[in-house]
């Protein structure tokens, strides 16, 4: 017999203490969603099972008894930390749920530069590591546009990826070690060291698991020299995509590496970069590291540039106060609150990815496809923003006036539509329908075919991990 | 009822980072490669104008809304943007002056504007730029063309064809009136009016509206006249100090969290 809101609220406080359980009922209707309700939630509608509490954990063990708790009794845990998703990877959607959260669990624990690896709590802000790094002239290398709001649970959690990956990887290439509690309450600890060939890499497992298997309390991840004062800006405008592409990929295949590589179509250039795109693409690069590297890079990638005529170099100074101003923090999100409320345009984002031979196809049949089929559209365009030797990724930009329906028609109306063509398009054409933001509970419906025969190791990592179906339900996994 | 809205495009500072505030030889700071933004104030006007025009719409009245600019030529991409929300006409003033901070330049263009291409029943405007910041303009305008000006508009509505009610911000608090046309309204801290954006369909639909280009000849302003020169120089740059002082709380529980915020701070304050 399953438990009551109140039964389970009692436990919870028995077991931890009353100060670390949250009943507020404003607490636990924003805890109901993320981002991809913010539509709904700047509108005070919540259609989601509101949670029967937040919990707030100190270490692993709170963790290991709060996941055995929800085990024993059926209860569906949703793991958090920054509380940045945007693919609804945090909507409670079973009643009663227990959204555990890591946040207060955020200390630095080491950073060894002799080894070069910093080990870190679950609810460490990313900014807060990379701040402290930086003063000892080190970075993670890491920096997704939530820099100053993501904690570093949710980015391994989710497989992010930052703006300088291109040359550092997605998180998955700096995680060296971690720490993470599975429903039977076992806590697992995978060790720090520099590779390994002792049977599957097992850190594959937690990365990008969504709170669908375990929940990650604590990260080791790699640490490099940090060296801004070598970086060099490259920026040109061009006449289409194909051609930045081909760009990119002839960067890539010959073997450089510039940590920002980022291709924006017309549209989204517009957005950007107004004052000199002049309604052309946009190709900005970054070479980085030490300076002799620096500069041969930047170097090679201008003579590459160069066999393309269309292509018109842009001042630096422009770049770089781009730059200079890629992070979304809180005032960011708060003026984008009211910009919806009072507009009714929003905005959402679809990456996927595709080999180099793939990727303009699937480029331009989307925008088409959606130009033509979802109504009230103001924008569509996107960006490719991370590149690699066999292709690169595609981050879909999509904005609609929300006209004539309720706020809770908007996902049904608008985001969703937008998604089902990518997701299909891309999968149709043989890349992947999720690049970097997790699968959430939005993309579950076309997660086999994603993975067509090997879903069969994913499912089984599902049953074994958690037979009781107790983590994240609907997450990752259909629900 | 024939309202002319004039607007400005300014870099958006919020981009620059401090250690660009720097001038060097007097000249103003370098913003020419930043982002471009309609001025916050001017946003607000555009979009109460549109307010007003839905309004005239659904009740049938005839309403003709025209914006104005002074700039370079990629103001033209903002001009655009209007004419898909429903302007009906744009007019960019290109220009190389140095308009930054002379506002009698900027007022004696839009008056000529307003004489040359006229009546106009309305003339709205932001009560002030973030790039020059004198909120002078639309009180020099309208001197020059003898019209009555009121300031601190948070919004404004149509009434007759040749009144218009208005809401203003004054020192004795939300001052509502009717005013008859012709007249000057500067809009201040409008609650929302932030500006819409316009649909592909939209966009597509006005693509074969164009703006209109003028210079300032062509409204009878010349370079050479001594309103045109600009006399003001940057002479130094001080940072606003904003900083503020902040405390971690650190003791362990929200209870003694909250009896320390009540006893040390709004205990104390609670009782003055």
């Amino acid at each position: 017999m399953s438990l009551s809101k109140e039964q389970i609220v009692d436990n919870l406080v028995n077991m931890l203490s009353s100060s670390k359980v949250v009943t507020d009922p404003e607490v636990l209707k924003e805890s109901s969603v993320d981002r991809y309700r913010r539509f709904e939630e700047l509108h005070g509608v919540y259609t989601q099972p509101i949670p029967a509490a937040v919990v707030y954990v100190q270490n692993s063990s709170e963790v290991a008894s709060v996941l055995k708790f929800a085990r024993d009794n059926g209860i569906n845990i949703v793991p958090r930390t920054g509380h940045t998703a945007t693919e609804g990877g945090l909507e409670t959607i079973v009643e009663n749920s227990i959204v555990l959260d890591g946040s207060e669990m955020n200390q630095v624990i080491k950073i060894d530069s002799y080894n070069m690896q910093a080990t870190c709590q679950c609810g460490t802000p990313l900014q807060v590591l990379e701040e402290q790094l930086r003063e000892k002239g080190f970075t993670t290398g890491h920096s997704p546009q939530s820099k100053p709001l993501a904690q570093l649970g949710g980015l391994v959690a989710t497989r992010s990826i930052g703006q300088f990956s291109t040359l550092y990887g997605g998180i998955e290439d700096m995680v060296v070690g971690l720490e993470a509690v599975f429903p039977n309450g076992e806590i697992s600890r995978i060790k720090n060291v520099p590779r390994r060939a002792a049977g599957p890499d097992i850190r594959h497992v937690i990365i990008g698991n969504e709170g669908a298997l375990c929940f990650i309390t604590e990260v080791t991840v790699k640490i490099f020299k940090f060296m801004p004062e070598n970086n060099i800006l490259l920026g040109y405008t061009l006449d289409n995509m194909n051609t930045g592409f081909e760009i990119l990929r002839e960067i890539m295949v010959n073997g450089y590496k510039p940590s920002v590589a980022r291709l924006y179509d017309r549209e989204d250039g517009a957005y950007h970069f107004s004052h000199f795109a002049n309604d052309k693409c946009v190709l900005i690069l970054m070479a980085e590291g030490p300076q002799k590297v620096a500069e041969a890079t930047a170097e090679a990638i201008e003579d590459i540039i160069k066999g393309y005529e269309e292509c018109v170099k842009v001042d630096t100074p422009y770049i770089q106060n781009w730059f200079d101003n890629l992070n979304w923090d809180a005032t960011d999100i708060a003026a984008e609150r009211t910009e919806i409320i009072e507009t009714k345009n929003m905005g959402n984002t679809t990456e996927i990815s595709a080999d180099w031979e793939t990727i303009n196809k699937i480029y331009e049949v989307c925008v088409e496809r959606i130009r033509n089929e979802i109504p009230d559209m103001t924008m569509v365009g996107g960006h490719s923003s991370h590149s690699y030797i066999n292709g690169t990724n595609l981050y879909f930009v999509h904005y609609y006036n929300v006209k004539d329906c309720e706020p809770e028609e908007e996902i049904v109306k608008y985001h969703y539509p937008i998604k089902k063509i990518i997701v299909e398009e891309t999968i149709k054409a043989g890349g992947s329908m999720c690049h970097h933001h997790g699968v959430g509970k939005h993309r579950t419906q076309w997660i086999k075919e994603e993975y067509g025969s090997s879903f069969y190791i994913l499912e089984t990592l599902k049953k074994s991990f958690d037979p009781k179906g107790v983590m994240n339900r609907g997450t990752v996994f259909p629900g | 009822m024939r309202i002319l809205v004039s607007l400005k495009i300014v870099p958006d500072l919020d981009l620059l980072q401090n250690k660009e505030w720097t001038i060097i030889n007097n000249l103003p700071v370098e913003t020419g490669y930043v982002k471009k933004v309609i001025n916050t104030y001017d946003e607000s006007a555009l979009e109460l104008a549109l307010k007003m025009a839905d309004h005239c719409k659904e009740k049938s009245l005839d309403i003709e809304l025209i914006a104005l600019t002074i700039g370079k030529p990629y103001a033209g991409l903002f001009l655009k943007r209007l004419l898909a929300l429903g302007y009906h006409k744009t007019y960019l003033v290109n220009s190389n002056l140095d308009l930054q901070f002379n506002p009698d330049a900027v007022a004696t263009i839009i008056a000529s504007f307003a004489k040359l291409y006229g009546p106009l029943d309305l003339i709205v405007m932001g009560m002030q730029s973030s790039d020059g910041d004198n909120a002078k303009t639309a009180l020099l305008v309208a001197e020059e063309l003898a019209w009555p000006c009121i300031t601190g508009v948070t919004g404004f509505n149509y009434q007759s064809s040749k009144q218009i009610s208005v809401n203003n911000i004054s020192d004795q608090g939300l001052v509502k009136q009717t005013v008859h046309a012709p007249c000057m309204l500067t809009i201040g801290n409008a609650p929302g009016s932030i500006l819409r954006v316009p649909t592909l369909k939209e966009i597509k639909s006005a693509q074969a509206k164009e703006v209109n280009h003028l210079t300032p000849e062509e409204l009878n302003c010349k370079a050479e006249d001594p309103v045109m020169q600009s006399s003001a120089e940057i002479q130094e740059l001080e940072a606003i100090d904003n900083h503020r002082e902040g405390k971690i709380i650190k003791e362990a529980t929200v209870d003694e969290k909250a009896r320390l915020i009540y006893n040390n701070y709004l205990k104390g304050w609670l009782n003055k």
